[in-house]
């Protein structure tokens, strides 16, 4: 079920009403319902693939109980390592099988001997990386025992199927959101408020930014071989804004709709193209899944304890490994490198650290210093989103030498480029909200000028005549869907 | 708590509903065409409001034509009632299977015909139908004949398009815009709409493609079908004639013209007539007069031959 369909907008408030006027007595009744609900809300795309969330939900159930029962240190480890081959199993079937055998296939013919073997139809379940790398964390908590195993299975079922975040994240740790499932929920007033807030928020981000910048990013890679670079530079400004509209928007909605139901979900955007530096913008971008890295992978590796030798390749592992998640092509692979190669030179010189703070804070204008910091991250992630969004690894580098050839110093054209007008103005009002929200969890949360309930109600209205006039009406999938 | 957020919510909502409907009532009037994405407010080119209109006058037809541009441009009714026949033509443009139901619900008891004549046009089933949609609700002064588009068709557009007119009909305001009319073309009495003559000259289609075919459009067509066939009027579905060059680029016409054969009484009038690409066309879809007059004649041939007012 998507977000941004009718179907959602129609079951959301019935599994509302259910969950706070007809459960709302029985903790268990409530789990029980949000994990039905859940297994509604996944099914609705493709049913069959429910069996497979059910079993990666049995496998870590029954390995953290038993994990909570076992004090061998070796059978522990064997447990642990049970869980992590069935979960990276399962993700690496669906997700690199195809991958890995064309690339065997290539590397074999390239030295000179044929091997047969053919490429599986293989449909990807949406949301797989994102369930896995949740039940994942879970294990791994247990196993370190920095959690508690839980022994109630549909306490277990709702937290790794829990539908607002199922499909694409914020990828909730159990030490966050496994608790609160365990324990009564509260509706409180703010938090709904807040929650419907951040739900408006979000669909104006996918439906109004992300799909209109998609119509002109798409048409400009789809003919970037006939386009001038200036044009091309467009078409990557467009996508920037179509990836983080999408997934941030995603997020926002996730968020706020687990609020409705007295859940607080991790954050997973915090305003990351005002960032002043890549190091800033890797702590203010889909936040759940550097966090999981960090502490699941980057940690472990020895983070940057160690000598340069260390942190340059525990840097490029965690950047690589990212890129690969988000696909199974060289393309993905790529974009986290030049990540990495963006991130390092901040690590070595120990300033990754230095920008924690808020840009601007309390002020309305950033200083020119941040501001020309601000828009070259900004150039350098538009260059790095070239290769997320292009076809092939080739397709991404043609069209990066031509942005940076003369025709960068030409108008942007293209015949159907002036119906782009109204998506431009739009993104600059979007930017400018975004900038004076940016103290608030989401941009419209606490917004200064909002006190009075008049002035805020002004401005919802207008978000929604905004979405109502400018959406675009097809029912377009969430991007990291395909992750 | 909950009651309170309820309540608020309600009235949230209360209050943005109205909000909502007079700022799109507003935007339809001072926007400008590029800043009005889902507002569109399509012209009155195909002349469906006069047709509407003049349907609602007209009584006890012998035939009834019902499809898309193919049959306003294609069925010329003066034709037809030099033969003694009198006829409706009630195409529209772009008209899909679920507008042609909207027109058998509203239409067909008053004009209560002898014969249908169905074009299957097969472009039109594997399209949505919102722009026609819109066009229906547009130029509909009975708005509410049109709400069933809405449950057909979910989509802002046609939310925003009944709220617009719905106001602009509550308040009586001449909507902006909506009656310009295509110099060269004549609205005529009874539904066909003339075009002074014009020649094809872009006969070359350099494409092959086949026709698509949506399921929600053809459960449509056989329900209207069945609601032909439980009123007992008679019905023929019809292929207008097209270009040699755009015919022959679409492989499965076969196909197609079996699907609807087994609809019932079906007949493919593309190598009925002979007509040429150029002379008898305005475009490659669209007959001129020339072709109209040669193709109504082949179709009042048959209706004779096969005795249909018999």
């Amino acid at each position: 079920m998507l977000f941004n369909s009718l179907d959602f907008a129609i079951f959301l408030p019935i599994v509302f009403v259910l969950y706070w006027f007809v459960v709302n007595k029985n903790l268990k009744h409530q789990n029980i319902l949000i994990a039905i609900a859940s297994y509604v809300f996944y099914g609705w795309w493709d049913w069959r693939f429910l069996a497979l969330i059910l079993f990666s939900t049995l496998v870590d159930y029954v390995i953290g109980v038993s994990l909570g029962k076992e004090q061998n240190l070796n059978k522990r480890k064997i447990l642990l390592w049970i869980s992590i081959l069935v979960n990276l199993g399962l993700l690496g079937f669906f997700k690199y099988y195809n991958f890995f055998l064309d690339n065997f296939k290539s590397a074999f013919t390239f030295f000179g001997s044929e091997i047969n073997a053919n490429s599986l139809n293989i449909i990807l379940p949406v949301g797989i990386s994102f369930y896995t790398f949740q039940t994942l964390s879970y294990t791994i908590d247990v196993y370190k025992r920095n959690l508690k195993p839980t022994e109630d299975f549909i306490s277990f079922a709702a937290f790794v199927s829990f539908f607002p975040q199922l499909v694409a994240g914020p990828i909730e740790r159990a030490t966050n959101l496994l608790p609160q499932i365990l324990s009564k929920r509260k509706f409180q007033y703010s938090e709904g408020v807040d929650g419907l807030k951040q739900i408006l928020w979000g669909l104006f981000k996918k439906v109004v930014i992300a799909d209109n910048c998609a119509m002109y990013a798409n048409y400009i890679f789809d003919n970037s071989s006939e386009l001038s670079g200036s044009t091309l530079l467009l078409g990557a400004i467009f996508f920037t804004f179509q990836i983080y509209g999408d997934f941030s928007g995603y997020s926002d909605i996730a968020i706020g709709t687990s609020r409705l139901f007295g859940f607080n979900l991790m954050r997973n955007f915090a305003f990351p193209y005002f960032s002043r530096d890549i190091a800033e913008f890797w702590r203010r971008w889909h936040i759940s899944l550097s966090t999981w890295f960090r502490d699941y992978l980057y940690i472990p590796l020895g983070g940057s304890r160690g000598g340069t030798w260390m942190k340059v390749r525990n840097t490029f592992i965690i950047f690589l490994v990212s890129g690969f998640w988000h696909g199974a092509n060289w393309t993905f692979i790529i974009w986290g490198g030049l990540n990495a190669i963006y991130f390092l030179p901040t690590l070595l010189a120990k300033r990754n650290r230095q920008n924690l703070n808020i840009v601007a804070e309390n002020k309305l204008f950033p200083s020119f210093k941040d501001f020309t910091k601000i828009v070259s991250t900004f150039l350098l992630t538009v260059i790095a989103w070239v290769f997320f969004r292009a076809d092939n690894v080739g397709h991404a580098i043609n069209y990066l030498s031509k942005i940076f050839s003369t025709s960068l110093f030409t108008m942007p054209y293209y015949n159907g480029l002036g119906l782009a007008l109204s998506t431009i103005i739009i993104l600059f009002i979007f930017i400018f909200i975004e900038w004076i929200g940016r103290e608030g969890e989401f941009a419209i949360q606490n917004l200064k000028f909002l006190k009075s309930r008049f002035v805020r109600w002004v401005v919802y209205i207008l978000i929604i005549f905004a979405i109502g006039v400018f959406m675009q009406t097809d029912e377009t999938p969430f991007i990291y869907f395909q992750f | 708590m909950l009651k309170k957020f309820i309540l608020t919510f309600l009235a949230f909502i209360i209050i943005a509903t109205v909000s909502y409907s007079f700022l799109i009532l507003t935007w339809g009037f001072i926007a400008p065409r590029k800043l009005k994405n889902n507002l569109n407010l399509p012209d009155n080119y195909g002349y469906l409001e006069d047709r509407l209109k003049n349907a609602k006058d007209v009584k006890d037809v012998d035939i009834l034509f019902l499809g898309p541009s193919t049959t306003y441009r294609g069925f010329d009714t003066r034709i037809f009632n030099k033969s003694g026949y009198k006829a409706f033509n009630f195409g529209s443009s772009s008209q899909t299977p679920k507008h042609t139901s909207l027109i058998l619900n509203h239409y067909l008891d008053s004009l209560n015909p002898k014969l249908v004549i169905y074009d299957v046009y097969p472009a039109v089933f594997d399209a949505d139908g919102v722009e026609p949609s819109l066009d229906f609700i547009i130029h509909n002064d009975e708005l509410t004949e049109t709400y069933p588009l809405l449950w057909k068709n979910f989509n802002i557009k046609i939310v925003n398009a009944i709220i617009f007119k719905g106001l602009t009909n509550l308040l009586s305001l001449n909507i902006p815009g909506n009656l310009d009319r295509v110099l060269e073309d004549t609205y005529i009495e009874g539904g066909f709409v003339e075009k002074k003559i014009k020649y094809n000259k872009n006969i070359n289609q350099n494409f092959t493609q086949e026709w698509g075919m949506r399921n929600d459009q053809l459960n449509e067509f056989r329900k209207n079908i069945s609601i032909l066939k439980k009123r007992k009027v008679p019905y023929l579905l019809v292929r207008v004639p097209l270009t040699k060059t755009s015919y022959q680029a679409r492989k499965n016409n076969l196909y197609i013209d079996s699907l609807f054969s087994s609809e019932g009484s079906f007949i493919n009038f593309q190598n009925k007539v002979k007509l040429s690409d150029s002379l008898d066309f305005l475009d490659n879809v669209h007959l001129n007069q020339n072709g109209v007059e040669k193709f109504n004649l082949e179709v009042i041939k048959h209706l004779e031959i096969n005795n249909y007012f018999n």
